[in-house]
């Protein structure tokens, strides 16, 4: 399955942004623009499919997201995805998408407003519909165009109950739908990711694999069990932007004092706590095995933890496990915050290639605040975020037929494209006026 | 150590690699006479690393530019303008060394048109040849010529078969088959320079014979 475009807006201060995705695409924009919120508004789109009705009623509500901007405040979240699937045969290409209506005190929200599914067989027919919600109807599959009914509350997704069918051709479009995942590298701070506590929440389980594992090690052991290839080439990669690395390993230890649970006295005010009212009322418990990671350098006379490595260090190795783990949970779609954080210009080329081909056919979305980095990507895949006076974020890609301009402008000054590109980010509003008429839909 | 060259030679490179690999095929032509003196030094300000070529009168001066991740393809024509043409009055041939496919991957830093760009910028300076030795091939590519040479080198024996569609991709599966990440650039001048030089200067689709010729004739 490849997923070729993405669309979402009403979400925070974000205006519908259409991202048509290759392996790899770029946010660009000013801080507090809405690039985050970019990122997030597609984690949240995906979570909406993939949770309960519960908190689905929950997410309609949530504070944190409804758009306050004049401009978008009675704007609906909407969600669409395309994407392919060769397995699908006759309905290989699906466009698939939701809408709904914010919470709203006078009682009108928290409802989904409308849902589409629709598919074609090649890129030169026009799309099918099998669902008209609004209409309360659905279409079993390409061998009838009659429409049954289907009925559906206001926190009820179609796709939930349409999979639950059998007599329904477009099953499998509908798995596909529900099995698409989004992961997310969002975080900046990575100090205790090599090093983390002994205690852990009873509810993870140690055998678990995540995807922005808290635990950087643990998750690498866990790969290497699972897809011992995946790891093999990881360390690979690693070898080939940290050439002066000569030997990784992950280090397993068992904490061996098994009474550890017998010493503890746990005391809840005055009060100590039998073992079965600790399990109760405290959500941790200690690891029975605890992960670290240790590199042999050329110029070390012994192995380093990555507990003690530098930032940028910590961060290059923790975006190549993730696109590893990424690739081992066969993720639809992955996103990186400001990817070139506390790393250098000149591992930039290899860094992107090394990520991009762990992925595999997943897209990779960047956000980025370097020129440098954006150099290295063809231009019709950077989106930019033009500021605005009414606080709205909408990302609009460079127009291929503008690229020309574009490189001989930058050459005329001196500059790279991704240099010219910031220079326009970084001036007035008449910088804003020559950067918008480079872009889609903006140049009228 | 800047003396009165006769001529420079200039070679504008895409990435590391090539300029190990034209470093190291400079050093196996010196070898074709031993009246060649071959050596490397600074520049009298102590700002560049550059390269002599002396033989009889002829005293050829060599600078080698690698389109990095900060100058970028815009400040190549600029590099030679400046550090090479200015600095040095002598007939210049300027060598393009890059793959022509490198503009249309996913990942890179060239966009279409840069060496045409670069090509027509350094045209318009006087006394100044320019040859391209490009073609649609990774220097890896290049370096596989030598199929036999690179698999002796990695201890590999020479019935190891390799898939892959460009160079660099064969060259990692080839170090992969022994248990070695492949290390471009400085990295991978043991390997390079290892190379049966005859060899690839006969079966390159670029054209090394015009370097070769311009050196030895």
């Amino acid at each position: 399955m490849k997923i070729n475009s993405i669309s979402v807006g009403g979400f925070k201060n974000l205006k519908n942004t259409r991202l048509e995705l290759d392996n790899i695409c770029a946010i660009i924009s000013p801080n507090n623009y809405g690039k985050s919120n970019f990122i997030e508004a597609i984690d949240f789109g995906f979570d909406f499919i993939h949770e309960s009705r519960k908190t689905r009623k929950s997410m309609m509500g949530w504070m944190k997201a409804i758009p306050l901007c004049l401009a978008l405040e009675n704007s609906e979240y909407r969600f669409e995805i395309e994407f392919e699937d060769e397995e699908l045969g006759e309905y290989k290409y699906v466009r698939y998408g939701f809408s709904f209506k914010w919470h709203r005190d006078d009682e009108t929200g928290d409802r989904i407003t409308d849902e589409w599914i629709e598919t074609r067989e090649n890129t030169s027919v026009r799309y099918t519909s099998y669902l008209k919600r609004n209409e309360g109807k659905y279409r079993r599959g390409k061998d009838t165009t009659a429409f049954r009914k289907i009925e559906l509350d206001g926190v009820q997704l179609a796709i939930d109950v349409l999979g639950l069918m059998e007599d329904i051709e477009i099953a499998n479009v509908i798995q596909d739908i529900q099995k698409i995942s989004f992961r997310v590298c969002s975080s900046l701070d990575l100090r205790d990711r090599y090093q983390p506590s002994p205690l852990e929440y009873i509810e993870d389980e140690e055998e678990t694999l995540r995807f922005d594992d808290a635990d950087v090690p643990k998750a690498l052991q866990r790969l290497k069990d699972r897809a011992p290839e995946l790891y093999d080439l990881f360390e690979e990669s690693l070898s080939m932007l940290f050439p002066e690395f000569t030997a990784i390993s992950l280090n397993e230890y068992a904490l061996t004092d098994q009474n550890m649970d017998k010493q503890m006295t746990v005391m809840f005010g005055s009060r100590k706590l039998s073992p079965e009212e600790v399990e109760k009322e405290i959500p941790f418990k200690i690891r029975e095995r605890i992960y670290r990671l240790f590199v042999k350098c050329d110029y070390m006379n012994q192995p380093v933890s990555m507990a003690n490595m530098s930032t940028g260090t910590k961060r290059v190795i923790w975006l190549l496990a993730n696109a590893y783990i990424a690739n081992y949970m066969k993720a639809g779609l992955v996103g990186v915050e400001e990817i070139e954080t506390s790393i250098h210009p000149k591992m930039m080329r290899q860094l992107l290639e090394i990520i991009t081909e762990a992925l595999g056919e997943a897209p990779l979305i960047i956000s980025s605040h370097s020129p440098y980095l954006v150099q290295y990507l063809k231009p019709e895949k950077i989106y930019i975020g033009i500021p605005n006076n009414q606080g709205v974020a909408e990302f609009r890609r460079i127009q291929k037929n503008k690229v020309k301009v574009i490189a001989a402008n930058a050459k005329a000054m001196g500059l790279t494209i991704g240099e010219y590109l910031f220079e326009l980010l970084s001036g007035d509003s008449d910088s804003y006026e020559v950067l918008g008429g480079f872009l889609e839909g903006m140049d009228s | 150590m800047e003396k009165n060259y006769t001529e420079g030679i200039a070679f504008i490179l895409e990435g590391a690699t090539e300029k190990v690999f034209y470093k190291a095929l400079l050093e196996f032509l010196s070898h074709s006479d031993e009246d060649i003196v071959f050596y490397k030094g600074k520049s009298d300000d102590a700002s560049e690393i550059i390269f002599c070529w002396q033989i009889g009168d002829r005293n050829i001066l060599i600078k080698f530019y690698v389109v990095g991740t900060i100058t970028q393809m815009v400040h190549s024509g600029k590099w030679f303008q400046n550090m090479c043409h200015k600095k040095h009055k002598c007939p210049w041939t300027v060598y393009l060394c890059y793959d022509t496919d490198s503009v249309n991957a996913s990942i890179s830093k060239f966009y279409e048109g840069d060496w045409k760009a670069l090509r027509q910028e350094i045209e318009a300076l006087k006394e100044t040849q320019i040859i391209d030795l490009a073609a649609s091939a990774d220097i890896e590519d290049i370096i596989l010529l030598d199929y036999e040479g690179v698999l002796n080198f990695l201890g590999l024996p020479s019935h190891t078969e390799v898939t892959g569609r460009k160079g660099k991709a064969k060259m990692k599966a080839l170090h992969r088959l022994i248990g070695r990440a492949y290390h471009e650039g400085e990295r991978a001048e043991g390997m390079i320079r290892a190379l049966n030089f005859d060899k690839i200067v006969n079966d390159a689709p670029i054209q090394l014979e015009l370097l070769k010729n311009q050196l030895l004739n």
